[in-house]
C-alpha cells in the first residue's frame, strides 16, 4: 500500500503562558492516507481537524508524535514540496491580482518563468478566472477568492491537496463548481485530504472518512465500512385494487400509506419479486425501488454522542 | 567601554562558531535560501509600496520638503545649511517612521490576516521568511530615502548652488543606520503584535538616538550592578548616533572615513545578530 501521508501518535497540547494543564487539541492521532484517495476529516468544532492540518503544513508544531508526507518528515519544509493547501478562508495579499498571486506562489516553489506562465494559463482557465486575471483580489467575491485559492494550491501541480472547508461560505452555484473541480482533481489521481462540516459533500466526494472528536480518532473507513450495506428494500407504488394493502402486509415487513403512495419495506430480496408480481396482479403502479441506508450525518451524530456519554 | 567591547567580541565569536559548526547545513540552506529570500523580499516590496500608509508618508515628506523651502526662503542667509541639515533630519526621521510601520505591519499583520498560511505552507524555511521580509522592508525604505535625497539634492543644486556630494554621503550613511534600526525592530515584530512593535520601535529609536549621551553617563557611574545593566542595555539598543553626519554635510566638512567604516562594521554585525535572533524566535512561533 502506497502511503501519501502518515500520521503517528500525533498529540498537540496548547499551553497557556500562565501554566496549567493546557488544552489537548489532539490526542495520539494515528492515520495513514493512501496515495490517490480522497479522505475527509470530520468532527465537531474543536475536535482537532484544523490543528491536524496546521501541523501537517508546518504552521504549528506537535507536542509529541510526528508525521511524514510522501516519506519526508513534516519537520522539514521540503515535505511541503508536493503539497497544495487551500485555507478555510483564503487570505491573500489583496492588492495583487490572480496573475501576480500565482506568479509569486510559483516562484516560492522555484518554478521557472515558462512553467509559471503555462501553469497560470491552465489554472486560471480551470478555476474560471481567466477573464478576471487582472482584477485586484480585493474586488473578488468570496467564491472567486476561493477559486483563486484553489488555483494557488495547484500551482506546483501537487500530488497531495489539503483543503480546509473548501465550500465554506460559497453560494450553491459556487459550491457546485468547487465540488466539480475537486472531483476533476480526484480523477486526475491527486490525493485529497479535506476537512468539512458539509457531510453530504463528504459523502459525495470521499473514498474514506475519519471522524475526530476531542482530538481522538473515533472512526475511520469507507462509507461502506462505517455505515454498512443496508439490507432494507423499499418499494414505492400507487393505485391498485382495494385489497392490495392487506395482501402486501402478508409479504412485506411493513406497509405504510404516505401522501397517496404505498411504501412497502422488506429485508428479503426474494420477497421483492413477489411484491412486484402482486402489484402487477392488483393493477398497482410501481414507482420506485430503493435501498435506503443511514446517512453519514446519522453515523456522525451517533459516534459523537457515544463519545460524549 | 570595556564591557561593550567584551559583549561585541562574545557576539562575534558566537556568530563565527555557529557558522563553523553549521557550515554544511548553511551551504545547503543558502543554495535554497537565497532565491527564496529574494522572492519573499520582492513580494514584500511589491506589497508594501502599495500600502496606503506609505503613500501618505511620502505625501507628508513632500509637504515637509516644500515647508522647508519656505523656511529657507524666509532666512536666506542660513538657507543652504538649514536645507541640508533639516533635509537630512527629515530623511532620517521619515525613514525611521516608515521602518517602524512596515515592521509592525509585516509579520504581525501576516499572522493576524492569515496571509502567512499560504506562504509558510510552501517549501519555505522560517528564516527565509524573516530575512526576506527584512530585505523587502529595507528596499521600501531605500526607495523612500532615495526619492527624498534626490529631491533634496535637486533643490540644493537649483536654489543654493550647494555641493551635494557630502549630502549624498551623509544620506547613504543615514540609510545604513535605518537598516540597523530596522533589524532591531524586526526582532520585536517576530514575537509581538503590531501595536507592541510600534511602541518598541519608538522606544528603540528614542533610546538609540541618545546613545552618545548614555556612553558618557555610563562612564561616570562608579562600577557595580547599575553600570553593568546600563552597559548591557546600551549594547543591545542600536547606536544610531554612529550614522549621523548632518553637521559635516551642512558645514561642508569631510566625513571621517574611519567613523564610517566603524559604523559599517558595527552595523553589519548588529544586523546579522538581529536576523539570527529574529529567525530563531520565529522558528518556534506557532502561527
Amino acid at each position: 500500500m502506497d502511503i501519501a501521508i502518515s500520521i503517528q501518535e500525533l498529540t498537540k497540547v496548547y499551553r497557556s503562558p500562565w501554566g496549567g494543564k493546557g488544552l489537548k487539541a489532539l490526542d495520539s492521532l494515528s492515520l495513514d492516507i493512501r496515495r490517490g484517495e480522497t479522505i475527509a476529516i470530520i468532527g465537531p468544532n474543536g475536535s482537532g481537524k484544523t490543528t491536524t492540518l496546521k501541523i501537517l503544513l508546518g504552521l504549528i508544531f506537535p507536542t509529541s508524535g510526528g508525521a511524514s508526507i510522501l516519506g519526508t518528515s513534516i519537520s522539514t519544509s521540503m515535505a511541503r514540496e508536493k503539497v497544495g493547501y487551500l485555507p478555510e478562508e483564503p487570505y491573500f495579499y489583496d492588492c495583487f491580482n490572480a496573475e501576480e498571486l500565482l506568479d509569486y506562489y510559483g516562484r516560492l516553489f522555484g518554478l521557472s518563468r515558462s512553467v509559471r506562465l503555462k501553469r497560470m494559463e491552465e489554472l486560471l482557465t480551470l478555476v474560471g478566472l481567466a477573464e478576471r486575471r487582472r482584477t485586484p483580489l480585493r474586488e473578488y467575491s468570496k467564491g472567486m477568492r476561493q477559486r483563486a485559492g484553489l488555483a494557488q494550491a495547484l500551482v506546483n501541480d501537487p500530488e497531495i491537496l489539503i483543503l480546509d472547508e473548501p465550500t465554506s461560505g460559497l453560494d450553491p452555484e459556487g459550491a457546485y463548481q468547487m465540488r466539480r473541480l475537486i472531483r476533476e482533481l480526484r480523477e486526475r489521481g491527486k490525493t485529497i485530504l479535506l476537512c468539512s462540516h458539509f457531510l453530504a459533500q463528504v459523502e459525495d466526494l470521499c473514498d474514506r472518512v475519519a471522524i475526530l472528536d476531542q482530538g481522538r480518532l473515533k472512526a475511520c473507513g469507507s462509507l461502506k465500512e462505517l455505515i454498512g450495506e443496508s439490507r432494507r428494500i423499499q418499494v414505492v407504488a400507487a393505485g391498485g385494487k382495494d385489497d392490495i394493502i392487506p395482501e402486501l402486509r402478508r409479504l412485506a415487513k411493513s406497509v405504510e400509506e404516505r401522501e397517496g403512495k404505498i411504501v412497502a419495506e422488506t429485508d428479503e430480496e426474494d420477497n421483492l419479486m413477489q411484491i412486484i408480481d402482486l402489484l402487477r396482479a392488483r393493477q398497482g403502479r410501481l414507482l420506485e425501488v430503493l435501498r435506503p441506508r443511514p446517512s453519514l450525518e446519522q453515523l456522525f451524530i451517533q459516534v459523537v454522542s457515544e463519545a460524549g456519554e | 567601554m570595556n564591557l561593550l567591547l567584551v559583549i561585541y567580541i562574545v557576539s562575534a565569536v558566537l556568530v563565527l562558531a555557529a557558522l563553523v559548526i553549521a557550515r554544511k547545513q548553511i551551504a545547503r540552506g543558502l543554495l535554497h535560501g537565497i532565491p527564496s529570500v529574494y522572492r519573499i523580499a520582492g513580494m514584500t516590496f511589491a506589497e508594501t509600496r502599495r500600502r496606503r500608509i506609505l503613500q501618505v508618508i511620502i505625501l507628508l515628506a513632500a509637504l515637509m520638503l516644500v515647508g522647508m523651502l519656505g523656511i529657507t526662503w524666509l532666512n536666506p542667509g542660513e538657507s543652504a545649511k538649514a536645507l541640508v541639515s533639516g533635509g537630512l533630519d527629515l530623511v532620517f526621521l521619515l525613514g525611521i517612521l516608515v521602518s517602524i510601520f512596515i515592521c509592525a505591519f509585516l509579520i504581525p499583520s501576516d499572522i493576524d490576516k492569515r496571509t502567512i498560511y499560504s506562504v509558510l505552507s510552501k517549501p519555505v524555511h522560517r528564516w527565509e521568511f524573516v530575512v526576506g521580509k527584512y530585505f523587502g522592508a529595507l528596499a521600501v525604505v531605500g526607495l523612500l530615502v532615495g526619492i527624498m535625497l534626490l529631491v533634496q539634492m535637486i533643490v540644493l543644486v537649483a536654489t543654493q548652488k550647494h555641493p551635494i556630494g557630502l549630502v549624498f554621503q551623509a544620506g547613504l550613511v543615514a540609510y545604513f543606520g535605518i537598516a540597523v534600526f530596522t533589524a532591531a525592530v524586526m526582532v520585536v515584530s517576530t514575537i509581538a503584535s503590531s501595536l507592541t512593535t510600534v511602541i518598541a520601535g519608538f522606544t528603540l529609536w528614542l533610546v538609540g538616538s541618545i546613545q552618545a549621551m548614555s556612553h558618557s553617563v555610563i562612564a561616570h557611574i562608579e562600577g557595580g550592578f547599575s553600570k553593568t545593566v546600563l552597559g548591557v542595555v546600551s549594547a543591545i539598543i542600536p547606536h544610531l548616533d554612529k550614522y549621523d553626519f548632518r553637521v559635516e554635510a551642512a558645514e561642508q566638512l569631510a566625513i571621517p572615513l574611519v567613523l564610517v567604516q566603524r559604523g559599517l562594521v558595527y552595523g553589519i554585525g548588529y544586523v546579522a545578530v538581529c536576523l539570527i535572533i529574529a529567525s530563531l524566535l520565529f522558528r518556534e512561533r506557532q502561527v
